[in-house]
This record gives C-alpha cells, structure tokens and sequence, in this order.
C-alpha cells in the first residue's frame, strides 16, 4: 500500500513558530506536516533547539520529569554526548541516580573531550554522594577544577554531619563566577545557620528556598512534596512568632490567623484585645469593629473590654450594624462585672446601650436589674409627657438635687427631642401644649444642683427659640410662662443676665414688644447647626436688651426699696447714644418711681437716673432729642413729660438760655401744659415770657413758625 | 491615647470586687510615693481616678485606649535549621 504523502507547511510558516519560540506547535507540525523547501537535517536542526530550549525552560521552573522528556525526545534527533550529559544532569536533579551513574560512566570514557569528561566526572562523584556512597574515588577527583574537587569534599563532610570540615572545605572552594561564589556563600550560611542579607536574585532555588522559604522555581522532585511542607510550616512559624512578638510588643496589629496559630484559648481573648487596641489606633475602625463582634464573647470575660466598647460606641452607631450584639455584650458584661466596676461605668454602659436602639424600652428590663429606675423616667416620662402625676413632679425634683453626668446628659436629650419635635409640629398646639407641661416640670423643681446650670439653661434657650415660633399674640401664655420659668432660672442660678444666650433675650424682647422678633430664616433641613445650636435670626440690637434688663432691675430694686437702686444702670453709661430707648427707659424709670411713691423727690430721682447713665442735659444730642421723645411720652403719661420738663427747664444755666434749643423746650412745655389743659402756673408763665423775649431779640429763623404759632395762641 | 489597663496598674486580679480597687491604690501609693516615684505615683493616681471618679471617667473613657499586659512564651528567633534538606535534594552551586 503506497504510504500516505504528508501535508505540506510552508518554511516561513515553520521558522516563524521558531522565532516566536511556540516549539510545542513546531515539534507538532514537524510531526503532522513535511516543512517545504526544507531539508530534513534542516528541520532536524530545527527541532535539536526547540527540544533543547523546551527542556532548559522545563528545567527553569522546575518541571524536571518534563525536561527529561524533551532530552529523550532530543536524543532521538541528536545522541551527541553533550545532550546526554545534559541527560545525567536532569537525571540528578530528578533523583534518579542510577540511571545518572550510569549515563556519567558511559560520558567519562569519551575521548577527546575534556571538558565534557570533566562535567561527567563531577556529576559522577556528586551522584555516588547522593546515593549515601561516600567513598571518593581520588583519582578521579583530581581530574576536575579544584573548585569543584573541594566541593564535593566539603559536601560528602556535610552528609557525614561534619559541618566544621564541610565549611572548610567549601572556604577553599573558590569559583571564578560570582555567580558560583554566591551558591557556595548560601551553602555555608545554610549550614551554619548564620544570618545573611539575602538580595542574591540569582541563586539556585533550593538555596533561595531553604534560606527564605520562597519556592519560585524548585524542582519539582518526588522528596520535594514533604520539603516544602517542613520548610514553609518553620517560616510560617517563625513569621507568626515574629508578627506575635510585634503584638506583644504594641507595635502594630496583626490579622487574627495570626493569634489564632499562635496561642492558647487563655490568651488568646486578650491577644485579640490587645489587637483591636492597636487597630483602632491604626485608625482601622471597621476591621475592630468587626472583631470586636465576632470575638466578642472570648472579650467579655475582660473586665478592661468594658472601656473598650464605650470607645466604640460611637463607630456602632455610625455603622448602624452588630447594634443588637453590643447591646447582648453590654447585658453580659454586666452581668460579669457589674460588681468591679464603678457607678458612673454602669451608667454609661446603659446609656450606650440606649444609643444603639431606636426601641428606648427594650433596654428598661436592663436598666431596672441595675436599678437605674431613674433613667427610664428621664428616658420615658420626661419625653413623652403622658400621665403626669405629682410624685412625677418629685421624682424629677430628686433627680436635680444630686448631679450625675448621666443624668445631666439624659436631661440634654430632652433639649434634643423638643427640636425633633418642633420640625414635626411646627407651631401647633400640640408643640405648645408640651412646652408648657414641661415648663410646669421645671417650674416645680425647688433646689437643682448647680452643676446642671449650663444644660438647664441651654434647655431654656430651646424652649425661648421654640416659643419665638408662636404668634404672640395667640399664645400669650406660653410666652409668659416661659419668661417665668427664665426669671426663676436666673435668679436660682444668680445668672448674669447680660450673659444669657441671644434666644433668651430675644424672648425679653419679644415680650416688651408684645411680638415675636423671631425672623424666619431658610436653613436647610438636617444642618448640624439646627440639631445643635438654637440661635434664632432676631431683630434686635443687644442694647435694646440691655437696656430693657437694666430697667427690669431698676424697677425691682424700687419695688424692693433696694438702696442704690438705679446702679444697673451704670452698664449703660457709655452706651446711651446708641439707641433712643433710652429716653423711654429714663421716663418709665421715674414712672414707676412716682408710682411706688419713691420716697425721694422727683427732681432728685431724674438727677439721680441721669448721673448714674453719666449724662447732663447740656450734652447737645440729648438737647436736641429727648424733647421730642418727652412729648411722644405724654401720651403715655402726661405727668411724667412734665416732671421731666420741669427738672430741665429749672436746671439749664443762665448762659444757655439764649440758644435755640432752650427755646424748644421752652415751646414743648407751654404747649403741653397748654394741650393737657394742666395749671398755668409759676414756671408757664415764666417760660412763656422767656420764649416770646428771647425770640423777639435774637429773631432765630428756625423759631420763627413757633414764634408766630405761640403768639396767635397766648397773645 | 494607649495607656496600660488601670486595673493592672492597681494590680487587681479576675477576682477582685469594686471596693478592693481603695484598698489597692492605698497599699500601692504607700510603696511609691510621690517624692520617690514621682512617675509611678501618678500612673496609680491616675488609674484609680478612672476607675472611681465620675468626672474622669467620662472624659477619659472616648479618648483612652487601654492595652493588657500579656506574658507569652514564644519560641522567638530560633533559627531555621533546614541545612539537612541539602543533603536528601540534589543541587550544584555550580553552572553546569
């Protein structure tokens, strides 16, 4: 039968896959195709490479059985006995040593080629050592480089555990290569066990290997399996016992595989404490996180794992996950340790553990087995406001006589829920109704400890923003119970009032007004600002405020005949300029004066308000101005314009009264006095006579139409 | 902040209730007093205000972080001895 004719495949074709170093393909083809235009030696010599270059890749990544494969494939082609010392070579590496011995023994009795004899000598005596046959043949040990002659003498002291002789032995082996001479240093640093600065990139693997455990390349024998297992398991150890070292040390975290390969059950809860301490301080909040969790019933047992979860609160809440297992280890822990810890550590447990639910009373159960009843009041009754009996009322009165800063901060989440509240009931009588329960709470409260002042007045600041939202005029009450409980705050605490927040005098203000002075302002809806700060816009400067509190003491101190009593007014000295209330301030003043009955002369009473503001009615600006406010004021009260007249029109010195100011006054007295149908007695009739004299002799042309007013009227 | 655990400073054991904690830091302030050991005199100060005053403890608590002192024995630094594996796997430190 005629044979079959092979396909053909074009040259380029072929000499490309060789180019391209694809040889599988090209060995495949040279078997499938005839190659055109190509001689069988030149694809032989072709395919000699490629099978030489496959077997050497093989042998670099440590796929020696392959590598064999490829030589013997060679040998086919080419039985040169540079190929099959090549063979012996991989035969050794392979541990196959017989075969090795074998093949070496045939290649040492080559002739004229000497080099190749002394390879194959070399690999003989190595493979007889290999073999436990320690017995060196002399003779051929002398025929080859003395570099390699003391290298197998140091390796055969090395496999009869003479590692003294071994090393000398491998110090008088000197190889040229640096290459060879960094090998022969890391044997002897193997051996040894010496620490070496290991940056060698090219030294064998199994050198590498046993040296640092990296495991590119070795040659994949049938020993190595249990080799590896060894070495790699002592890195991995050393390396854990290292990363452990650092722990112990607090020198960074390390991952939990690490602790658990390590240690016993007993210490491993606190290795794991001490690892969140540091990952946490690494700012890695998540990964603490999440083993605080999955570890967690290991870090209960810690009595320091109580601080730990107080730190991570917040991180908690943030996350919004694992709420439920933190509240289960707050209950735990608890239960462990309640009896080491102190009060204030229980508190802030069960406060947390508040924080982590949006359920309050799912956590009372907790808070009544330590007997915090207290908190669920200030949690629930507080809040809420429901089925408010008077025991309620002594029950909260109790809690503000004794400070605790948990107390203080669960009072100050009432100040948080009344904003929560006003943004879902804005300005409804719902909202109106429970600030005014809860002002009656307040108001009912007989001695708070001091120590509560700032929460309690930023409370009140809330409640003065709140009721700035009402209309005044609607919800009357409201604000005037609010200014109740302002002014019995105030006076408890001996607060300043010029220190009161802006919301709180802007509520004195709203109410001397009779309206809110609240502007409405377009703040966006969840601000930081809203939840925390309840500054309102208010229209109002702060001496409108001062002056208005300094008028309120005045008066209380004349309603209490407090000696001294306009000394409040003394803030205001420097500052009556800025503002034309003043004028009004100086009126009511000596109105409630006259009305209490003041015992002290008018006269003395308006000199006494003046010099304590520091002011003289020769003072230009008040010349000119507080006539006009004084008749403004004798709509109010006729008789206390006139009393004001009177003081200032028999106290300006003689010199003064030729001027045009003098003259304005002296027109608004007459025609108030005149309007007001009231006596024309003494000092009319002096002023009068004044006004029509002096006009008439210095003709002053802003006078004129008063002159000639006046003069239609009383002439 | 890490700081070492208060209760180990006071050297308080697993055992120990709440009113152990006086007891500890008297004994200890009395061994180091502030004259001769300033620095330890103000661990123990400060570790028995964590423990027991209520101010400290809520201002120290979100800011501290309190590490264990833990004893372990470590089998550190022995040195790998693989130099056998050289005699059972073949390998030349020369070009061959």
């Amino acid at each position: 039968m005629a044979r079959k004719k092979r396909k053909k495949l074009q040259k380029k074709q072929f000499l490309s896959l060789f180019e391209s170093k694809n040889y599988q393909k090209l060995i495949s083809k040279a078997k499938q195709f005839e190659i055109e235009d190509m001689s069988q030696d030149e694809v032989d010599n072709i395919l000699k490479e490629a099978y030489l270059n496959l077997a050497n890749d093989s042998f670099n990544i440590g796929d020696i059985a392959r590598a064999i494969r490829d030589i013997n494939s060679l040998l086919l082609i080419d039985d040169s006995n540079n190929i099959k010392l090549l063979k012996v070579k991989y035969l050794c590496y392979i541990e196959n040593f017989n075969d090795a011995l074998k093949l070496a023994k045939e290649l040492m009795s080559v002739k004229k080629d000497t080099k190749l004899v002394k390879e194959a000598i070399f690999l003989y005596l190595l493979a007889n050592l290999y073999t436990q046959n320690y017995e060196i043949d002399l003779k051929l040990l002398k025929k080859i480089p003395i570099s390699r002659e003391k290298y197998i003498l140091g390796l055969s002291a090395f496999m009869q555990d003479d590692r003294e002789l071994a090393l000398n032995y491998f110090n008088e082996s000197k190889p040229r290569a640096k290459i060879e001479k960094e090998n022969i240093e890391t044997i002897k640093s193997i051996i040894s066990q010496s620490t070496i600065a290991y940056k060698k990139e090219n030294i064998k693997p199994l050198y590498r290997f046993l040296l640092s455990g990296n495991m590119d390349n070795l040659a994949n024998t049938k020993n190595i399996g249990a080799v590896k297992k060894d070495i790699s398991a002592q890195f991995k150890s050393r390396k854990n016992n290292e990363e452990i070292e650092e722990l112990l040390d607090l020198d960074h975290s390390v991952s939990i595989d690490v602790i658990k390969n390590n240690t016993n059950e007993t210490e491993e809860g606190r290795l794991i404490y001490n690892n969140i301490i540091l990952l946490l301080e690494e700012n890695q909040y998540n990964e603490a996180l999440t083993l605080f969790i999955q570890y967690k019933s290991k870090l209960v047992k810690l009595t320091e794992s109580g601080f730990l979860l107080l730190y991570l609160i917040h991180y908690i809440q943030d996350s919004q996950q694992s709420t439920d297992k933190a509240i289960e280890f707050i209950s735990s822990y608890l239960f462990l340790h309640n009896s080491k810890i102190s009060s204030s550590h229980i508190d802030m447990l069960l406060l947390s553990a508040f924080k982590l639910t949006i359920y309050p009373a799912t956590i009372f159960p907790l808070v009544k087995k330590y007997n915090r009843d207290n908190f669920i009041f200030l949690k629930q009754k507080l809040i809420y406001l429901t089925d408010i009996t008077p025991s309620d009322h002594d029950t909260f009165n109790k809690i503000l006589k004794k400070f605790k800063i948990s107390y203080n901060s669960l009072l100050d989440e009432k100040r948080l829920h009344l904003i929560f509240l006003s943004d879902d009931h804005k300005n409804t009588i719902y909202l109106s109704q429970h600030i005014s329960k809860f002002i009656e709470f307040l108001i009912m409260v007989e001695q708070p400890h001091y120590k509560y002042k700032k929460t309690l007045f930023m409370i009140l600041t809330t409640i003065a923003s709140l009721v700035q939202d009402f209309n005044f005029n609607k919800e009357r009450d409201l604000y005037m119970k609010a200014l109740t409980i302002i002014n019995q705050y105030i006076k408890r605490f001996r607060m300043n009032i010029l220190n009161l927040s802006i919301d709180l005098k802007a509520l004195f203000i709203s109410i001397d007004r009779e309206e809110s002075i609240k502007q409405i302002v377009d703040k966006p809806l969840f601000s930081i600002r809203d939840l925390f700060m309840t500054e309102g816009d208010y229209d109002f400067n702060e001496t409108e405020y001062d002056i208005l509190m300094a008028k309120k003491i005045s008066i209380e101190n004349l309603e209490n005949n407090i000696q001294d009593s306009f000394k409040p007014l003394k803030k205001l000295k420097n500052r009556i300029y800025q503002n034309d209330i003043f004028y009004t301030l100086l009126m009511d003043l000596l109105r409630k004066a006259v009305e209490i009955k003041y015992n002290k002369p008018t006269d003395i009473i308006i000199k006494e308000i003046l010099s304590t503001l520091n002011i003289s009615l020769n003072d230009k600006k008040i010349r000119d101005s507080l006539v006009k406010e004084v008749v403004k004021y004798a709509i109010t009260d006729i008789n206390i314009a006139i009393l004001i007249f009177r003081y200032a029109l028999l106290n300006i010195s003689k010199k003064d009264k030729n001027l045009v100011w003098y003259l304005s006054w002296l027109d608004g007295y007459i025609n108030l006095v005149d309007k007001y149908k009231l006596e024309k007695d003494q000092l009319f009739k002096e002023s009068l006579d004044d006004f029509f004299k002096i006009q008439e002799k210095k003709k002053f042309k802003s006078i004129d139409a008063k002159y000639r007013k006046n003069v239609k009227k009383f002439r | 902040m890490i700081k070492k655990s208060p209760y180990i400073i006071l050297g308080l054991e697993d055992n120990f209730e709440f009113k152990d904690i006086k007891k500890a830091y008297r004994k200890l302030i009395r061994e180091f007093s502030p004259e001769n050991h300033p620095k330890k005199f103000a661990e123990i100060s400060d570790a028995y205000d964590i423990l027991t005053d209520e101010e400290y403890f809520w201002n120290g608590t979100i800011t501290n972080l309190y590490y264990i002192d833990i004893q372990l024995d470590i089998e550190s630094n022995k040195d790998i001895d693989n130099s056998r594996h050289l005699k059972n796997i073949f390998e030349v430190p020369f070009n061959i």
